[in-house]
């Protein structure tokens, strides 16, 4: 997807499909495929997209993976018609990573249904394309005059407690916000906001899909040097039933995930109509739709519960460290990947609710095993200094690149999409978790270079 | 003793003529299933709905008899049922204007669903209905409010099902009050079947009156307040389907082409791209619009080859507006002159007389 800082390769094709000329990016690729000046086009995702342009005599953009010896690239290719032949422009060039951030806007949506009575979207200048039509009663304004007027025609925004407009920001970063708070113009009534960007296929930002629910009373508890939490949706579950819903549905969702897919999958010898390997592959996906609305429930509910109860005892972050690795010595050794935790005789007391502490570190260091190549190795170091205590998970994978530091700890951001466990609240609610109790759960990486997590907690004497 | 031979041999009697007339009866439905599956046989796959669709037009149909039934729920038998079961088995699904209708609103749904998001391309410019809510004629910004709310009700599962278009309304209710009717069996009266019939007059009235749950009308409405004066056709058109508003590009074809809302949904719909573009082309879409159009459906329908629409393209631009603008003419004529010749043709087609309708 293209972002101001990609390059942009451009290229010239004549009316036969030949190459004209092309920038020095594209013309290496091209050389690598097995093309030259004069020559078709060697790439076949760009030939095919300007040969399509050149018919219809229209532009046409869309994202090609283009295999570049062992790697494929994520290319976003313009093509058009200039003098008799194309013009294209490509821009991208970023090796495909493991980890993309996942785009469904329909799971958001979803998600939304289960606790906001007030839904709403909008175009990509902010204007309510959607209110759902019954919340009018409820909140007292009526949908048919806000639809097509500006959002802040519906909801009068609050600054947070550093005077910013979570949604601006969001407007401009093109990422999600939660905890804008505003007040349903006109009637007292306080809700919080929360949405998440649509794009079209290029990335570009075309609107959002939102949600508003009632602002919880009462000031949540202030992190050190971080801005107040927002407050988390009120499931209206009993204690714990979220997570035994998820353990009930699991099961029965993992075999009917398991069963589209061997359909999806057939070999096409097999007399399977090609239909029907669509539907199965699209009952698959909506298996795994479901089993991540049901996780997603589940920990959304953990985290409530959590922020609502952070304990405040010493904790020996090295303890817990060692104990969470032990938790995770079975699954990492089955992929092949050691971990070196703290040594027997290393302490670091802090302040943090045990419990908790465990929870986000069995998550750092799951996740770490998960992005570590075979025969690579996890390592749990810890770090002090001016009166923090910090626990450091490093591993060995992708990386990340900068561009995502923060987006990972947005809600949903999952880290492979393509793993049907995992949940993609994991470390929004981890980081939520740190700072609820004092602390804060950060990131270091850049691509090929590994990622450290670093959970940091008050010390204590 | 010969008293019971008397006695058994009338129940033999009787149980006999039972026994032939069930017999008689058996022998009809035979014949019936064999013409059935005559005609099942004879449709070639390439014709033959998908499952998706099917499966579509069952939970449509379904929320359309629900609606009817709804409405007479005064003389619903507590425990009998639905009564789409009972119109199923009468031949109900067998309808030409039926089965339009339904594969209509289903495949519309599902081509609207997957067309592309685009952003804007200057991203401070509201979306095509946004700008016209603002519009300082007041039509125009009613009829805008009027579609976006229409069509956020259609998109809200609980703000109610879909309605069946208005020309199947009178027909969906009668049947089903006649269903009711048979549920009611002995419990019914004539009083009963007078009450039934004023019920449906009234519910036909109430159908009349209220606008909630169809979002086509509403669209067609604000085609006509428009108009071409403020906007060339073309570009309303181009912008309408990119916003994903696809009921709003059928409505604003059919007003400029002075067809019906359905043909205009039929032309669109059409997997081969011709009659859309002789549509586009009299209507004065340019060959670039045309493109564009044709690209977007064919990014959201995987049955649509683009290779396809690059070549009808340059033979329809070439193809005089006149001439383009007959494919339209003869979908301007009566419907009732359409459905009698279409009948006409079907009838010399399939030759099916059994269980005729």
């Amino acid at each position: 997807m293209p972002d101001e800082a990609s390059p942009l390769a451009i290229a010239r094709l004549d009316a036969a499909g030949r190459l004209i000329d092309a920038e020095p990016l594209l013309s290496a690729l091209n050389s690598r495929a097995g093309g030259r000046i004069g020559a078709p086009l060697a790439v076949p995702g760009i030939a095919a997209l300007a040969s399509l342009s050149h018919r219809l005599g229209i532009h046409i953009s869309r994202a090609v993976v283009a295999a570049d010896g062992e790697t494929e690239l994520d290319l976003w290719v313009r093509a058009g018609p200039d003098r008799g032949g194309v013009r294209l422009e490509v821009s991208g060039w970023r090796p495909r990573a493991a980890w993309r951030p996942a785009t469904d806007p329909d799971r958001e949506r979803d998600f939304f249904r289960t606790y906001a009575e007030l839904r709403w979207e909008t175009d990509a200048s902010l204007r309510l394309t959607f209110v759902s039509p019954d919340a009018g009663a409820h909140y007292g304004f009526d949908p048919r005059t806000m639809l097509g007027q500006p959002l802040t025609r519906l909801f009068a925004l609050a600054q947070d407690m550093e005077g910013q407009l979570p949604i601006l920001s969001a407007v401009s970063a093109r990422a999600r916000f939660d905890g804008q708070r505003a007040e349903v113009r006109g009637t007292g009534q306080w809700v919080q906001l929360e949405a998440r960007p649509r794009s079209d296929p290029a990335g570009r930002f075309a609107g959002f899909v939102g949600a508003a629910h009632g602002a919880a009373g009462g000031a949540p508890a202030v992190a050190r040097g971080t801005a107040a939490p927002a407050s988390i949706p009120q499931l209206a579950f009993p204690p714990g039933f979220a997570r035994r819903l998820e353990r009930a549905l699991q099961g029965p969702l993992a075999r009917i995930i398991a069963a589209a897919e061997a359909i999806a999958d057939a070999e096409s010898d097999a007399p399977v109509h090609a239909d029907y390997v669509g539907y199965a592959a699209d009952i698959a996906g909506a298996g795994r739709h479901l089993l991540a609305l049901v996780e997603d429930l589940a920990d959304l509910q953990s985290a409530e519960q959590a922020a609502l109860a952070t304990a405040s005892e010493a904790v020996d972050l090295a303890d817990v460290a060692r104990r969470a690795a032990a938790l995770l010595a079975i699954r990492a050794s089955d992929a092949g990947i050691a971990i070196a935790p703290p040594p027997a005789q290393a302490m670091l007391r802090v302040t943090g609710d045990f419990r908790r502490v465990l929870q986000v570190l069995v998550n750092l260091i799951g996740n770490a095993v998960r992005y570590s190549p075979s025969g690579g190795t996890v390592r749990i170091t810890l770090e002090q200094e001016d009166g923090i205590g910090r626990v450091v998970i490093a591993d060995q994978g992708k990386g990340i690149p900068a561009r995502d530091h923060e987006r990972i700890f947005e809600k949903f951001a999952r880290l492979d999409p393509a793993e049907p466990g995992g949940s993609g609240l994991g470390l929004y609610i981890a980081r939520r978790l740190a700072r609820a109790m004092g602390g804060d759960l950060t990131v270091e990486s850049a691509p090929a270079m590994g990622a450290r997590f670093l959970l940091s907690l008050p010390l204590r004497d | 003793m010969s008293g019971d031979f008397a006695d058994t041999r009338r129940d033999f009697l009787m149980g006999a003529e039972d026994l032939l007339r069930r017999a008689a009866a058996a022998e009809r439905r035979a014949r019936t299933a064999i013409a059935a599956a005559a005609q099942d046989f004879s449709v070639p796959d390439s014709l033959r709905l998908e499952e998706a669709t099917r499966n579509g037009m069952t939970a449509l149909l379904a929320q359309w008899i629900g609606a009817a039934e709804r409405q007479l729920a005064d003389f619903a038998t507590p425990g009998a049922g639905g009564t789409f079961p009972l119109l199923c088995a009468a031949g109900l699904l067998n309808d030409w204007a039926l089965t339009e209708a339904l594969i209509g609103q289903v495949r519309q749904d599902q081509l609207a669903k997957a067309l592309p998001h685009q952003a804007p391309r200057d991203p401070a410019q509201p979306s095509l209905l946004s700008r016209f809510v603002d519009h300082p004629a007041a039509t125009i910004a009613e009829a805008a409010r009027d579609l976006l709310y229409a069509a956020s009700c259609s998109e809200d599962p609980e703000a109610g099902g879909r309605r069946a278009p208005r020309h199947l309304q009178a027909r969906l209710l009668w049947w089903v009050a006649a269903a009711m009717r048979e549920q009611a069996g002995s419990r019914a009266d004539i009083a009963f079947d007078e009450a039934l019939c004023t019920a449906v007059r009234a519910a036909l009235v109430v159908l009349d009156a209220s606008s909630r749950g169809a979002v086509e009308p509403v669209a067609m409405r604000f085609a006509a307040a428009v108009g071409a004066s403020l906007h060339p056709v073309p570009y309303l058109l181009l912008e309408a389907l990119r916003d994903r508003r696809l009921v709003l590009f059928l409505a604003i074809l059919a007003h400029a082409a002075r067809i019906d809302y359905a043909d205009a949904r039929a032309l669109a719909l059409d997997r081969e791209p011709d009659r859309l573009l002789l549509a586009l082309h009299a209507v004065g879409v340019e060959r670039d619009g045309m493109a564009q159009i044709g690209f977007l459906l064919c990014d959201a329908d995987r049955h649509r080859d683009v290779a396809v629409l690059a070549d009808r393209l340059d033979a329809v631009v070439a193809l005089d507006r006149a001439d383009a603008a007959t494919v339209l003419a003869a979908l301007r004529l009566d419907p009732a002159y359409h459905a009698a010749r279409a009948a006409i043709r079907r009838g010399a087609m399939t030759g099916w007389v059994e269980g005729a309708r």
